[in-house]
C-alpha cells in the first residue's frame, strides 16, 4: 500500500530512504525492486512497532495515521535547531517506571574546559543514592552505586534495585584519585508494584482474591495495561489467582 | 438495590495543529477526520437517542487543544473547504462505481449521504461549532463534560515543576469554562498519568474526580477493598476511578475486540491509495501524496490481500449484535462482582472518542445500541448509567487510598513517553519550563507589547509538553512532524526569551507566531510566577 508513493521518488531518494532502513541495494537494482525491498521493511517495522504496544496505544496511533503507517517525509526540519546543550551543571533524574529511571545531565563550558585540560581529570561517574524515608540531605544512603560514563555522555537509563525507596543520583568527577559532586538531582520515589497487605494479613482475603482475579484472569487484559513482571509477581508471590 | 453502576467515559483529543502558512496541510486532515467520522456521527447517535427517548449518560472530556481547534475559524472554513472536496469526489464515485465498479456503488452512495450531512449539521445546525451540540445534551444532562491537562502533556514526567502543572490544569479549567459554559468537576488526566501528588493539584483547582489505569487503583495504599469496582478517596478527598480491562476488552482487544469482525470496514484499504493517479490526483496531498480520502470500500474480511466489498447493513446489524453481547456480558459480570462486594459494583469503562467512527467505523452505532439495551429495564435488570458526579452524590462514604504511580499506556507507566526514541526533548522542555518561571520573576505584571510576548511564551512552553509528540516518536507515526513540533514550539520559547533579555521584541515575529499559535485566550504569564497560587478567579 505504500508502493505509490515510493515510486513517485527518484532513484536517489530511494537509495537514501533504503540506507535509512539498513537495506542494502545491489548496483544497478532495478527501481521497482528497490521499491519492494523498502515496502517490505516499513512494513515490517510497522507491523514490529504494533506489536510492541498495547491496544490503547495502537488505537490511539490510528488518530495520527493519514499515511497508512507511510510517513516518509523529506522535509528539512532543521530550520528550528535547538541548543546541543545549555551552559550549566546540572543533572535530572525522572522515574520511567518501578525498575528503571532516566537520567540526564549537562556540564557548564567552563566546567568542561577545565576538565578537558587537566591532565589529572581521571573520569566521570554517576552516583546512585538509595534512601529510605526521606531526600534530606542529612538523611545518609542507605545503598550507594556508581555508574561509569563518559565525558561524551549526557543521559543514561538506570535500574533501581528496590521498590519503596528514595533514590537520587550524583554526577561525580574524579581527579586525582579524589571525587568532586559537580551536581545533585532531586529525589524520586519508586513505586509498589503489587497489592498491598494489612498489618495483621498474610494474605489476600478470599473475596478481595475473587475481585481481583476477576481483573487478572483475562490473559489479554492483563497484557492490555499490566505489566507481565506485575501480573507474575501477583501470581507467584502474592495471589496465586491461576493455581 | 439495583445490579450497580456503569460509567461510561469517552475522552476527545487531538493535538492543536493549525497552519494559517499553508494553504493546505496535511497533518489538519487529523481534525477533519475526527470531525467527520467521529464528532458528528456521535452529536446524530445522540440526537437519535433523544428523538427516541432513550436515556442516556455519558462523561466526555473535550481537550483545551480540541476545544481551541473547533472553535477557530480559519479551520472551521477549512473543514467546509475539505467537505465539499469530498463532496465533490463522491460525484465521481458514483460515477465511476456505476460504470466500472458496481459492487460498490452502494458504499459510494452512502459516502455521498454521509459527507452531505456532515456538512448540512456542520455548517447549518452548529453553524460550524460543534461544540453547541455538546453544550445542549450537557444542558439535557445526558453529558458530562471535563476537562484534561490544557496541551494534554503527560504529568508524571513534569513532577519537578509544580507551577507547569498548575499552569497545565489552570488554563485547561479556564479554556473549558469560557467555551462550554461550566465549571469542570473532574478531570482526564493525560493517558491516565497519575503521580503521588497530583491530586494535591486537583484539589486546589475546585476538582473532584479523575480517572486511573486499572493497576493504579489496584496497587494503591491501603489495599483497595472493591478493587477497581469503587472508587477511592485520596487523603485529601479526590475520588479516583478505576478503568475495568474486563469490560473495555471487549472492544480494545486485537484479536477478539468488536471492532476486528470481519463485516466492518476495513480501516486501510483507501480509494487515496488504489486508484490512479490521474483520477485521485486533486483529492491527495500535493496531488501526488497517497493519503486516505475516508473512501473505503472493503469490509475487514481476515488475513487476506482479497478483501470483500462492505455492506453497510450487514455491518450494522453486526453492531447491533455486539452492543447486544455487549450488555448480556456487563450483566454477567455485574452479577459475578456482587457475590463478592457488599456494595453495588461501578463498572468503569473510559475510551479513546476517536475510536468510534474513525478506527471502528460503525463504532457510533455501537455506542447507540449499547444505550438503547441499557435503557431495557427487562434487558439491564437495574444497571443505572451513570457519571462520576451521579456515583459521587449518592455514593459519599468511599475508602480512602492513594494510588500509585501508572498510566494506561504500554507496560503500564511511562516508558510510552520516555524512550530512546524521544528523551532527548525533556532537557529542552524542562530548561524552557525553568527559564519562563525565571521569566515570570523577572517581569512580575508587564502589560502591553511583553504582557503580548509574555503570554506567547507560556504557550509556546505548554505546547511543547503536548503528550501526542513524544507518543508519536515512539510510536512511528509521522514522526518528522512531530519531532519538528516540539523544535518549532522549544525555538519559539528561545526567541522570545532571548528578545526579553535583550529588550528587543521583534513584534512583527510575534505577532506572527501569536497568530499562529492562537489558542488558549485566557493565557496569564503570571501563572508561571512562584508567589501566584491562582490567577484565573
Amino acid at each position: 500500500m505504500f508502493t505509490n508513493n515510493l515510486e513517485s521518488l527518484s532513484l536517489s531518494e530511494l537509495h537514501t530512504l533504503a540506507d535509512e532502513n539498513g537495506l542494502e541495494i545491489e548496483p544497478g537494482a532495478e527501481k521497482a525492486d528497490i521499491v519492494a525491498a523498502i515496502q517490505d521493511a516499513i512494513e515490517e517495522d510497522r507491523i514490529e512497532q504494533e506489536a510492541f504496544q498495547n491496544q490503547i496505544v495502537r488505537i490511539e496511533g490510528k488518530k495520527y495515521d493519514i499515511l497508512n503507517g507511510d510517513h516518509l517525509d523529506f522535509s528539512e526540519i532543521d530550520e528550528y535547531e535547538l541548543p546541543e546543550h545549555y551552559n550549566e551543571t546540572k543533572i535530572t533524574l525522572m522515574l520511567r517506571d518501578p525498575a528503571w529511571a532516566f537520567a540526564y545531565w549537562d556540564i557548564s563550558d567552563n566546567k568542561r574546559y577545565e576538565l578537558e585540560h587537566d591532565p589529572t581529570f581521571e573520569g566521570l561517574m554517576l552516583r546512585v543514592n538509595e534512601k529510605q524515608e526521606t531526600c534530606l540531605e542529612e538523611c545518609e544512603p542507605v545503598n550507594t552505586f556508581d555508574i561509569s560514563v563518559d565525558p561524551e555522555d549526557s543521559r543514561w537509563y538506570i535500574n533501581l534495585p528496590r521498590i519503596g525507596n528514595y533514590y537520587c543520583i550524583q554526577l561525580v568527577c574524579l581527579i586525582e584519585g579524589r571525587e568532586e559532586v559537580l551536581a545533585e538531582s532531586g529525589c524520586i520515589l519508586t513505586p509498589a508494584y503489587s497489592i498491598e497487605l494489612d498489618e495483621q494479613q498474610q494474605e489476600i482475603d478470599a473475596p478481595t482474591e475473587q475481585l481481583f482475579s476477576a481483573v487478572l484472569d483475562d490473559e489479554d487484559a492483563e497484557t492490555d495495561g499490566i505489566p507481565q513482571r506485575i501480573i507474575s509477581l501477583l501470581d507467584n508471590e502474592y495471589l496465586r489467582l491461576k493455581s | 438495590m439495583g445490579l450497580g453502576y456503569l460509567c461510561f467515559v469517552l475522552h476527545a483529543h487531538l493535538p492543536f495543529v493549525r497552519h494559517p502558512e499553508y494553504e493546505d496541510f496535511l497533518e489538519e486532515k487529523w481534525l477533519f477526520e475526527a470531525l467527520s467520522e467521529t464528532y458528528l456521527p456521535l452529536l446524530r447517535v445522540f440526537s437519535e437517542l433523544e428523538r427516541e427517548e432513550v436515556p442516556f449518560r455519558l462523561t466526555l472530556s473535550i481537550s483545551p487543544t480540541l476545544i481551541s481547534m473547533l472553535t477557530d475559524e480559519l479551520l472551521q472554513d477549512r473543514y467546509i473547504a475539505h467537505l465539499e472536496k469530498l463532496l465533490e469526489l463522491s460525484e465521481k464515485e458514483l460515477e465511476r462505481t456505476s460504470a466500472e465498479d458496481p459492487e460498490h456503488l452502494p458504499v459510494a452512495r452512502m459516502y455521498q449521504r454521509l459527507y452531505k450531512q456532515n456538512l448540512e449539521d456542520f455548517a447549518d445546525l452548529y453553524q460550524k461549532n460543534i461544540l453547541k451540540g455538546f453544550k445542549y445534551f450537557q444542558k439535557q444532562g445526558n453529558l458530562e463534560l471535563i476537562t484534561t491537562a490544557a496541551s494534554h502533556s503527560f504529568l508524571p514526567l513534569y513532577q519537578d515543576f509544580p507551577r507547569d502543572i498548575e499552569a497545565q490544569i489552570q488554563v485547561a479549567m479556564a479554556t473549558h469554562h469560557r467555551f462550554l459554559g461550566k465549571e469542570s468537576a473532574g478531570m482526564w488526566v493525560p493517558e491516565c498519568g497519575y503521580f503521588n501528588g497530583l491530586e494535591d493539584y486537583l484539589n486546589r483547582n475546585n476538582l473532584n474526580y479523575f480517572f486511573a489505569a486499572a493497576h493504579g487503583l489496584m496497587f494503591a495504599s491501603p489495599q483497595p477493598r472493591s478493587g477497581v469496582y469503587a472508587p477511592v478517596r485520596t487523603p485529601n478527598g479526590i475520588a479516583a476511578f478505576g478503568r475495568d480491562p474486563v469490560a473495555s476488552h471487549a472492544v480494545w482487544s486485537a484479536q477478539e475486540g468488536y471492532p476486528s469482525d470481519h463485516v466492518y470496514r476495513d480501516f486501510y484499504r483507501d480509494i487515496g491509495y488504489d486508484l490512479p493517479l490521474d483520477y485521485i490526483g486533486p483529492y491527495i496531498h500535493d496531488g501526488n501524496i497517497r493519503v486516505s480520502t475516508g473512501f473505503k470500500y472493503s469490509a475487514i474480511t481476515g488475513e487476506t490481500e482479497k478483501k470483500l466489498p462492505y455492506n453497510p447493513e450487514k455491518a450494522r446489524a453486526k453492531a447491533a449484535e455486539h452492543a447486544e453481547n455487549f450488555v448480556y456480558n456487563r450483566i454477567r459480570q455485574f452479577d459475578k462482582l456482587s457475590e463478592v462486594m457488599d456494595i453495588p459494583p461501578l463498572i468503569n469503562i473510559p475510551f479513546d472518542a476517536e475510536l468510534f467512527g474513525h478506527w471502528w467505523f460503525e463504532g457510533p452505532i455501537w455506542i447507540k445500541e449499547v444505550f438503547r439495551n441499557f435503557a431495557d429495564a427487562e434487558t439491564s435488570g437495574g444497571i443505572d448509567m451513570v457519571t462520576p458526579t451521579d456515583y459521587l452524590n449518592t455514593n459519599p462514604d468511599i475508602q480512602t487510598a492513594t494510588p500509585s504511580f501508572s498510566s494506561w499506556g504500554e507496560k503500564g507507566y511511562a516508558q510510552v513517553w520516555l524512550d530512546g526514541q524521544n528523551d532527548w526533548i525533556y532537557r529542552h522542555i524542562h530548561k524552557n519550563i525553568r527559564r519562563m518561571e525565571e521569566l515570570a520573576q523577572r517581569f512580575p505584571d508587564e502589560h502591553g507589547l511583553k504582557e503580548r510576548a509574555l503570554n506567547q511564551a507560556a504557550r509556546e512552553v505548554l505546547l511543547s509538553q503536548a503528550s501526542d509528540w513524544p507518543f508519536i516518536m515512539k510510536t512511528g507515526t509521522t514522526v518528522p512532524y512531530a519531532v519538528r513540533r516540539v523544535k518549532e514550539h522549544i525555538y519559539n520559547f528561545n526567541q522570545i526569551y532571548g528578545s526579553l533579555c535583550r529588550n528587543t521584541v521583534n513584534t512583527e515575529w510575534l505577532t506572527r507566531i501569536a497568530q499562529k499559535n492562537n489558542l488558549f485566550p485566557d493565557m496569564d504569564y503570571r501563572i508561571f510566577r512562584k508567589d501566584i497560587s491562582r490567577v484565573h478567579q
